[in-house]
């Protein structure tokens, strides 16, 4: 089924994801950016160019690198804020045959939607090499503000570039299809979307619609295009340049290439000091004057970094109250806030939307690609992918069998999708073992006695041989139902025996709850319990590797190791039963170091005694013995 | 489609199914045009869930075939303004201490395969340089004010040049 691209086309960064496997995903295109600049060049040499190589030779060809061109698409010449912008930007624009608006690059005159068409055309290319394959359909998303012709000339670029585009969908609303919300009813969702360059703030209602999917309508819209990110940097640089000038008496603010540093210092600063309190930005070799190089070293606290955003800050939730009182709702109707724009991940913005509608905002799907995720859910929804006729459960906590030591090995994990079938192999924990018990557990912690049980069984016939050597293959199938078959088999006998659960799908979403919360608060303590069983584990196999060499070697082994051996030996049953983990730990290590003595005197003496295969050291897991009744 | 042990469709229903006559039979004979409809709707979703997954595991290949090119440059950016400030203290006051280091430094980027890349008097390229100010009349790089790195063809850095 071919793929519709999900595609964000922002003021200053674009994005796109796809439906995969049932997931949306970002792509990341040529570069391998997850996000690609809204910028288009012709360079001078003639070489059209987009994205992050466009905006590299901005500085030197301002006249034909055309970026925000958002700003201009599906308006006409003649209206103000045009004439505003216009005079900001540093490319020529003129007034088009039919009023609307045309801008020069490389000497030619191009529509706002023909270079919008040209960063559409470079996203396309490289989602189809990523994925090899295709991409013909695309659904687009637009400021909820978008007027009819402003949406029709993006649909327009679309074309121009070669996509079909099945849907344009407002960005509030994509952001609140990433979160699942078009699945919730009567919602009120607001969408507070602070990017680099504009703030949109969006108040939604999602209603229920008749097959199970809300609509979601947008019941007022805000911003403030000229409010982002960017102001946040400028400020930073002002901070930064200021606290230099007064300690070194330079001004680095109109050296282009101190600039250049600077910006990039003062990005990362911010960026640092959303996990950290305080930062310290370093550059050396800013500039120079008559006494040599001189350096920027210039600490900043996150109380700083909010001094300087505050009016910025107050600006967008102003904004947004103005918004609220524009919507039929009160701050106390609204059930969600989503967090869009990479700004928003500063803690004084999540705090001040926190205090503004008494919740914590959503902020789990990336806040630069929420946008791009929600337009690939509407695509996938379209495409009907989405829409499953055959839906899968997963299994709510894991399965598995009691081993030795009362250990719970895990056969299928938590989350599995089902229906499924998992094997693993085990052996006897003792020699001549004939009959083994399987004991089904259901739940996440580590020790069996700790997990809900579901049932036992016993195999039996197994023919005497020593432990560790019998295969003993144990399967578990879970049907689309959840009912869960656990069948054993000893490979050398094929004799089976099975046993069908149907408890294992009988809890209630609180109990499960509950289990999985007791194995989170319990892990420290099952942690140790698990090293101490290892351990115990690892003693006993040493004991009874080390006896069996030295009873088969009487003669090859010296007599002082043969005390040795046999003292270590002791030492280690009498430690193997207590509960100290690292005093078993090193009583193993000393007896294994005795033991490889042994089987090099062993191999001097021409003896052909290797270590077996499940000696300590060179087991793979899974190897635990079924626990022996 | 019966989804649960409750809806699954009895088999055979002797009431109803154990005659001989002509609504017997015709009744089976529905019995089984749905039958047969229902087997081919399960075998086409099947083929198509088995071919998504086979195309799944072919794009998961593609999408992470240069994840490991892209780790690797990333970690090494993170290094490069360290090595700048040494390269431009070098150009201050050299030592030869700080000449050994910078040597390591290099050596140890070589060994990853990392090259250095801008000079004084290459044609400017947007795909390989970032330009920092105009200064000269032709589209040519006067001065390089931090060197670019790449690995083959991927770009780690820009170099940071003046035209």
């Amino acid at each position: 089924m071919a793929k519709i691209l999900g595609i964000d086309l922002g003021t200053t960064n674009s994005a796109m994801a796809v439906m995969r496997g049932g997931e949306p995903q970002i792509l990341e295109n040529a570069e391998g950016a997850r996000t690609t600049p809204s910028v288009v060049a012709t360079s001078k040499t003639g070489e059209r160019l987009v994205g992050l190589i466009a905006r590299r030779q901005a500085v030197t060809n301002p006249k034909n690198t055309i970026y925000q061109i958002k700003r201009f698409i599906g308006h006409n010449f003649d209206e103000d804020f045009v004439q505003k912008d216009k005079a900001a930007v540093p490319y020529e624009m003129r007034k088009a045959a039919n009023g609307g608006i045309e801008v020069e690059m490389g000497g030619a005159w191009y529509r706002p939607e023909e270079i919008s068409a040209m960063i559409l055309g470079k996203l396309k290319a490289d989602a189809e090499k990523r994925l090899g394959e295709p991409i013909t359909e695309a659904v687009i998303t637009v400021p909820a503000y978008f007027n009819d012709s402003q949406r029709q000339a993006t649909k327009d670029a679309g074309k121009i570039a070669g996509l079909e585009v099945k849907r344009i969908i407002n960005e509030p609303t994509a952001a609140a299809l990433a979160y699942g919300f078009n699945k919730k009813k009567d919602e009120k969702v607001v969408v507070f979307d602070f990017g680099g360059g504009t703030f949109d703030i969006s108040v939604l209602e999602v209603t229920m619609g008749t097959e199970g999917e809300g609509s979601i309508e947008v019941r007022s819209t805000d911003g403030d295009a000229h409010l982002g990110g960017k102001d946040i940097d400028q400020k930073i640089i002002d901070f930064l340049a200021t606290e230099f000038q007064k300690e070194s008496g330079l001004d680095v603010r109109n050296d282009p290439l101190a600039r250049q540093r600077l910006d990039e210092a003062a990005e990362k600063a911010k960026i640092e000091l959303s996990t950290a309190v305080d930062t310290e930005v370093n550059i050396p070799f800013i500039t120079s004057d008559s006494s040599g190089p001189r350096h920027l070293l210039i600490k900043m606290s996150r109380a700083k970094l909010e001094e300087l955003s505050q009016e910025f800050v107050d600006r967008a939730m102003a904004i947004t109250k103005r918004a609220m009182e524009a919507s039929p709702f009160k701050v106390g109707d609204i059930n969600e806030v989503i967090l869009v724009g990479g700004q928003t991940r500063m803690p004084a913005m999540q705090a001040a939307v926190e205090k503004f509608f008494g919740k914590k905002a959503n902020m789990s799907v990336n806040p630069d690609e929420v946008v791009a995720i929600g337009a690939a859910i509407q695509g996938g929804i379209l495409g009907g992918e989405v829409k499953d006729v055959l839906l899968l459960d997963v299994i709510p906590l894991s399965l598995g069998i009691e081993t030795m030591g009362g250990v719970a090995n895990k056969v299928i994990e938590r989350n599995t999708t089902i229906p499924t079938s998992r094997s693993q192999t085990y052996s006897t924990a003792s020699d001549n073992q004939t009959s083994v018990e399987i004991h089904i557990v259901q739940g996440e912690r580590a020790m069996a006695a700790d997990n809900k049980s579901l049932g036992k069984f016993v195999l039996d016939g197994i023919p005497p041989a020593p432990r560790g050597l019998p295969q003993i293959e144990v399967s578990f199938d879970i049907d689309a139902n959840g009912i869960l078959s656990v069948k054993a088999k000893d490979k050398a006998t094929n004799k089976e025996q099975s046993i069908r659960i149907e408890a294992s799908s009988g809890l209630s979403d609180a109990d499960i709850e509950k289990m999985r919360k007791d194995a989170e608060q319990n892990a420290g303590e099952d942690k140790k319990k698990m090293e101490l069983v290892e351990a115990r584990n690892l003693a006993e196999q040493t004991v009874y590797s080390a006896k069996k060499a030295v009873d088969d070697n009487k003669d090859k082994i010296p007599a002082e190791l043969g005390t040795a051996i046999t003292e270590k030996i002791s030492n280690l049953e009498a430690k193997k039963g207590s509960d100290d983990s690292a005093g078993i730990k090193a009583a193993t290590e000393e007896l294994s170091k005795e033991l490889s003595k042994v089987y090099e005197a062993v191999q001097k003496a021409g003896g052909t005694q290797t270590p077996p295969p499940n000696e300590p050291g060179s087991q793979s897991a899974p190897n635990d013995n079924p626990e022996t009744k | 489609m019966p989804d649960s042990a409750d809806e699954k469709e009895e088999e055979f229903i002797e009431e109803e199914e154990s005659g001989t006559g002509p609504a017997t039979i015709q009744k089976l004979r529905e019995k089984l045009q749905k039958a047969v409809e229902e087997k081919q709707q399960y075998l086409d979703s099947w083929q198509r869930a088995k071919a998504d997954f086979a195309n799944f595991k072919r794009q998961e290949a593609l999408i992470h075939a240069d994840r490991e090119a892209r780790i690797l440059s990333e970690t090494i950016e993170s290094f490069l303004p360290a090595l700048d400030a040494l390269e431009l203290s070098l150009k201050h006051a050299s030592s030869e201490e700080m000449i050994l280091i910078e040597k390591q430094f290099l050596d140890a980027l070589q060994r990853l395969g990392v090259e250095k890349f801008g000079s004084v008097g290459e044609e400017f390229n947007p795909h390989l340089h970032e330009a920092l100010a105009e200064q000269g009349k032709e589209n040519k790089i006067i001065s390089v004010e931090r060197s670019g790195y790449k690995i083959g063809d991927k770009i780690i850095r820009p170099a940071q040049v003046i035209i």
